[in-house]
């Protein structure tokens, strides 16, 4: 029964790993067009199952009016959208997405901890 | 009577090592399939990434420096989409017109992190395997103009796993233009 519960969490670790990949690709996709934080929070749920989403925690968004010389691997780097019209300056956006995965099982969490954190990251130029 | 139990016992213990091997390989190997497979899929987004900024690294400056051009793959591999310095080398490439049928190549970019100064086409040619081809001058400033370019990013683990050195596995190629 070990074995199984095992092998079943981390095929789901597996799992979510991959579903984080596509949720951020559709949260990158809707809001380069949209510009709405919403929508994008709504694409990446959407673009997953009910398992990703009770581990998934809001999208993090930065814009950026210039890219040139800029780290876009900074996480303080650039500015967090006001939802005003001074967003409408912005000509690439980064948004990241984090899964958090408390573990059930007790290999898995002896080996690999209590929790596993997924955080991926993509940029995006706007497209509105 | 005990005997046969005995025997039985014992098969039964082989039968469970036995299983319990099988499955573990079973296990590793679908691990590590699917995690080739998150890789190949990161690494095609990275370069969906790496073009969209080039284009809009072209927009705030048409002739910019290579370690400006190079700040994609520098942005790649603090995003986690190329691994190490050394497994990834990222190439942009400038063309003239068509890429696929025209080949006329003008410059050619290593963008790999480890790479300071990039290599230029000099000649507004045939791609590869013509005369009038002058490949080698070291230049800092790389004027792109009007003309279509791609991305490329090539694996050196891929290479390495296929008994060479070279990066010969190519991941992806955008075009676009400026």
């Amino acid at each position: 029964m070990t074995v199984v519960m095992t092998t079943i969490e981390w095929s789901l670790e597996l799992y979510v790993r991959h579903a984080s990949e596509r949720s951020l690709a559709a949260a990158l996709r809707v809001y380069s067009v949209t510009g709405d934080e919403v929508a994008a929070e709504d694409a990446a749920r959407s673009a997953t199952v009910y398992i990703l989403n009770r581990c998934l925690e809001p999208l993090e968004f930065r814009l950026y009016d210039a890219i040139l010389g800029e780290d876009l691997g900074d996480p303080d780097g650039g500015y967090v959208p006001t939802g005003t019209a001074a967003d409408d300056a912005a000509v690439f956006a980064r948004i990241s997405l984090r899964c958090h995965w408390p573990r059930f099982t007790p290999a898995m969490i002896a080996t690999m901890g209590k929790t596993m954190s997924h955080s991926v990251v993509g940029v995006t130029k706007m497209r509105q | 009577m005990l005997r046969i139990l005995k025997q039985r016992k014992g098969i039964v213990t082989l039968e469970v090592i036995g299983a319990s091997f099988i499955f573990l390989t079973f296990l590793v190997f679908a691990t590590a399939v699917s995690i080739q497979i998150l890789d190949t899929t990161r690494q095609g987004r990275g370069i969906g990434m790496a073009t969209e900024m080039v284009d809009q690294i072209l927009s705030e400056n048409a002739s910019p420096s290579a370690g400006q051009i190079g700040q994609v793959a520098d942005t790649l591999l603090s995003l986690g989409y190329i691994r190490e310095p050394d497994d990834y080398r990222v190439f942009i490439r400038g063309f003239e017109n068509d890429p696929v049928d025209g080949h006329k190549q003008f410059y050619q970019a290593d963008l790999g992190p480890n790479t300071t100064v990039a290599s230029k086409v000099l000649a507004h040619d045939t791609m590869s395997g013509s005369p009038g081809i002058e490949i080698g001058e070291n230049i800092y400033q790389i004027d792109i103009g009007e003309a279509l370019y791609s991305v490329e990013i090539y694996s050196a683990n891929r290479g390495k796993a296929t008994g060479g050195n070279l990066p010969n596995y190519e991941i992806g190629v955008v075009i676009s233009t400026p």
